[in-house]
């Protein structure tokens, strides 16, 4: 479920655009991966994790901050979606006939309650507690240390490293209340286009020493998508996805494709 | 003149204290072996519940697998990873001594009805073997699991009695178990409950589910297992058969660990070294109840006929031959003793046994246990000879009073 | 040179006591038992040591037959110092060199008249059919053949003595040791054991010691030496007649 916080992570952070440095918090919204994104698209990603690395396609269903369908692609996993509707987070599968309601702080992968990590919206939930700027081998970066508005949050603590030059992120750190790092998202890749998105990330749960997952974005499109695959009692829409032609995507006019 | 007749015919100078030391001697061996007939029979017990409960007589696996996941049947946060177990079991199955050797899926997840959920560990079996092995299913209700592989949507579990409790489901309803699956993603599958049952410990019950190894491979989304159960036509020979699968599988790519129901269950051992505690401390209080009232029978014997041994010192037999002569009196006792003490322990353990006394769960069990013995013909040697080893001490103290002895003193006393 | 040096070279000693002194404690009472007894005695001598009860009559038959130690003085027995040898030595000198008569007869209770003859033969790894020649030899010189397989308690006092007898000379040892071995036997039982200690004595030739205060042993015996306050007061030499 690594795989799907990052996947989640990633697509919620899709355009950034270089804008001159003012405040730490104008730098936090600016670079803010979690706020950034398109409000509707689809998404290819390819998640690799293990060793050796066993590699899985998602495809990720995007609809504003409340609605995400992720469609596992691999043969065997054909009809699985795991559908996240504003706080809950389903697992739809053929051999359950009704939709598994899975808690979000459940460990369903790797450890991760992947509640508080998916959709973080950095800006929005998190005050710039301290700024500081320090060098690496690229340039300047900026360190914000960033302290949770509410005490719901699972994790209190981020630290958010973003690169001056470019107002991008190049990693967050997630720590637990004790102060213990859970969760490090590195920024490894970012694809430059229209659509400006990191393309590569690895998410590495820190309490679980030597789980990382490598996240690539295969495609990337930003469209609109129909409510009908958020439906959670009607699997209609979201069968026809598996259908070979004429099926459902197919209907839909794609707007960009990366 | 044969000593062991005269040791004899003195045992029975004093009749009445002879014969009380006899009821002493009786009493306690008597006691031992009920002792040993109890622990016994709750080994063999313990032993076959933990064979048939599921364990089988040995298990075959990935050596990987085993190592990670500790030697106790406790591993299923591990994926299957048993990938050639159909070959491995045909070599397995060829042995003469092998009644079967059934693939097991060890699997954990959470397992929900939509109202409630709670997490389980799941074991996935293949009822044919298992009834060919001599693995017992304890049902609580239901039925048990059907022999044929069911087809796709058919899938039915078995769930533990506590577990099916807190899911409020019983025989007939749906419950859903959803698992992580090998491949680090998330899998659900319904499925009807055929059967509740017990594995007689409370704790397990509140967690364990069973169901067919086909439902947890579509479940988990493998072809692979977690070990291979096996089960033997003699408990006995479950050592020489670790030792020659081990060598037959020794150049098995990856390596496969073979390890006997002894090591997969280190709760046998721990409750058999805290029995057999218990029974060594039982034995030293008989040894010692028994050493000290036949000691001071036997010392008594000793100081009455003084002048006896006196006589026998002054006509020319040696201290160490009197010391004899007093070890074969306290043998006789032992030996006499002991079969005694063997008849009214047997009897009594035959009682013991007919009458089926109940008593309350052990810890942590589920079902009471009825009190019951299992004497062999060993013990009874073994009691025989514990009460001779005893007696023997017993007569050490008679036996330095004679060597102090003083022959002058000796003839006149009375 | 004493009497005793003086006859061992006429014909061989079979005891020769030197210088015996035995006391024995009490409590915190020292009692002298033997203070000083010489005495020799050759090979097929009957002896008969008398005296009043606490002369020291036991302790010279004990201390003659090596069931003691003296505190001072020497034993020599048939060549052998007794004080020299250790006590399995001893042990193995009283089994098979000498008997012991005793004045309660010391049968052992749970064997037969046969079994108790036997028993030190026995103890000397003799074979069974060795053994039983001499028992039966030995209990029909005592006239007890028909009474063999009786234990002591069917026996009558005269028999257990002959018993007794019997067991005491069954391994035809040097010498034989008597202590009162009359006084628990009324006076004619008593008359008719002295007359087979006599007898063996003569047919036999073995020696015999004779502790009693029994005026009618005293009467008939060969050599009386009469003990007193721990010495020896009279040593009257004769033959038996």
């Amino acid at each position: 479920m690594l795989l799907l916080l990052a996947a989640f992570h990633f697509a919620s952070s899709l355009v950034l655009t270089p804008v001159p440095t003012s405040s730490p918090e104008e730098l936090l919204r600016r670079s803010d991966v979690g706020a950034l994104g398109p409000d509707s698209f689809r998404a290819r990603l390819a998640l690799r994790s293990g060793s050796p690395a066993a590699s899985h396609e998602v495809e990720i269903w995007r609809s504003g901050d409340a609605k995400t369908l992720v469609r596992f692609l691999a043969p065997k996993e054909r009809g699985r979606f795991l559908l996240r509707l504003e706080n809950q987070l389903w697992l739809l599968t053929p051999g359950a006939k009704k939709p598994v309601r899975l808690s979000p702080s459940h460990r369903v992968y790797g450890g991760v309650r992947i509640d508080e990590v998916l959709g973080v919206r950095l800006a929005a939930n998190y005050l710039v507690e301290s700024a500081t700027e320090e060098q690496d081998d690229e340039g300047a970066l900026i360190v914000l240390e960033l302290r949770a508005r509410s005490e719901d949050l699972l994790f209190p603590e981020v630290r958010y490293v973003v690169r001056v030059a470019t107002e991008r992120p190049i990693s967050a750190t997630y720590r637990l209340r004790s102060g213990r790092e859970a969760t490090a998202v590195d920024f490894l890749q970012w694809h430059e286009g229209d659509l400006i998105y990191p393309s590569r990330v690895i998410v590495s749960d820190l309490l679980r020493k030597g789980s990382r997952t490598e996240i690539e974005v295969l495609e990337m499109e930003e469209r609109p998508v129909p409510s009908e695959l958020f439906e959670l009692d009607d699997p209609s829409a979201r069968r026809a996805l598996d259908q070979p032609t004429g099926s459902f995507p197919e209907r839909l006019e794609s707007t960009k494709v990366h | 003149m044969i000593p062991a007749s005269i040791a004899l015919r003195n045992l029975f100078r004093n009749r009445r204290r002879s014969i009380l030391s006899l009821v002493i001697v009786s009493v306690g061996t008597a006691g031992l072996l009920l002792t040993v007939g109890f622990v016994r029979y709750s080994f063999e017990g313990l032993r076959e519940a933990i064979i048939r409960g599921g364990l089988g007589h040995l298990e075959v696996a990935p050596a990987d697998a085993l190592e990670a996941g500790g030697a106790g049947a406790d591993r299923p946060g591990l994926p299957p990873s048993f990938r050639d177990w159909n070959q491995v079991r045909d070599v397995i199955e060829s042995r003469p001594n092998v009644l079967g050797a059934g693939a097991t899926i060890q699997f954990a997840g959470v397992a929900t009805t939509g109202d409630s959920s709670a997490s389980f560990f799941g074991v996935a079996v293949e009822p044919d073997r298992e009834r060919r092995i001599g693995i017992d299913l304890r049902l609580r209700g239901g039925s048990n699991l059907g022999e044929t592989p069911p087809s796709e949507g058919e899938e039915t579990v078995l769930l533990g009695i506590g577990l099916a409790r807190a899911l409020d489901a019983g025989p007939g309803d749906t419950v859903t178990l959803v698992a992580p699956t090998p491949d680090a993603s998330l899998n659900a599958l319904d499925l009807s409950v055929a059967g509740v049952f017990t594995t007689g410990f409370q704790d397990l019950d509140s967690r364990i589910l069973k169901t067919h190894l086909i439902t947890a491979q579509r479940l988990l989304g493998t072809d692979y297992v977690t070990s291979l159960v096996v089960g033997l036509t003699d408990a006995e020979t479950a050592d020489r058969t670790v030792a020659d699968l081990r060598a037959e599988l020794a150049g098995h790519s990856p390596p496969l660990s073979v390890l006997d129901w002894e090591t997969r269950a280190p709760f046998y051992g721990q409750v058999r070294s805290l029995y057999r505690s218990i029974f060594v401390f039982l034995g030293i209080i008989v040894a010692l109840l028994v050493a000290l009232s036949t000691s001071n029978t036997i010392m008594m014997s000793v100081l009455e006929r003084i002048r006896e041994f006196g006589t026998l010192l002054a006509i020319g037999t040696s201290r160490t031959q009197l010391a004899g002569m007093v070890i074969l009196e306290a043998l006789w006792l032992a030996i006499l003793g002991g079969l005694g003490g063997s008849g009214l322990g047997i009897a009594l353990a035959a009682l013991i046994n007919v009458l089926e006394i109940e008593m309350p769960p052990p810890p942590a069990a589920v079902d009471p246990m009825i009190l019951a013995l299992a004497v062999v013909p060993a013990d009874l040697l073994f009691a025989v000879a514990f009460m001779a080893a005893i007696l023997t001490v017993a007569a050490i103290p008679p036996i330095l009073r004679l060597f102090r002895l003083q022959i002058v003193e000796a003839l006149g006393h009375v | 040179m004493t009497d005793a040096h003086a006859m061992s070279q006429a014909s061989p000693l079979c005891f020769e006591a030197r210088g015996l002194v035995r006391t024995y404690r009490q409590g915190k009472v020292t009692v002298p038992a033997l203070s000083g007894v010489d005495l020799a005695i050759s090979a097929g001598e009957f002896v008969v040591i008398a005296g009043p009860s606490g002369s020291g009559k036991s302790t010279l038959l004990h201390l003659l037959g090596g069931l003691d130690r003296p505190d001072r003085g020497s034993v020599v027995f048939a060549g052998t110092d007794l004080g020299s040898c250790t006590e399995a030595e001893r042990t193995a000198i009283r089994r098979d060199q000498l008997g012991f008569v005793f004045q309660s007869f010391n049968l052992v209770p749970v064997l037969s008249a046969y079994e108790n003859v036997e028993y030190g033969l026995w103890l000397g790894g003799m074979a069974r059919g060795e053994r039983r020649r001499l028992v039966v030899r030995a209990l029909e010189e005592v006239g007890l053949s028909e009474r063999m397989d009786h234990r002591p308690d069917h026996l009558s006092g005269g028999e257990r003595q002959r018993v007794a007898l019997a067991r005491g000379l069954v391994h035809d040892p040097i010498a034989i040791l008597a202590d009162e071995p009359t006084a628990s036997l009324d006076s004619r039982t008593g008359a008719t054991i002295v007359e087979l200690f006599i007898r063996i004595n003569q047919t036999r030739g073995t020696t015999f010691v004779f502790a009693t205060h029994d005026p009618a042993i005293i009467a008939r015996a060969p050599r009386l030496v009469r003990l007193g306050d721990g010495r020896v007061i009279d040593d009257g030499r004769g033959s038996v007649s």
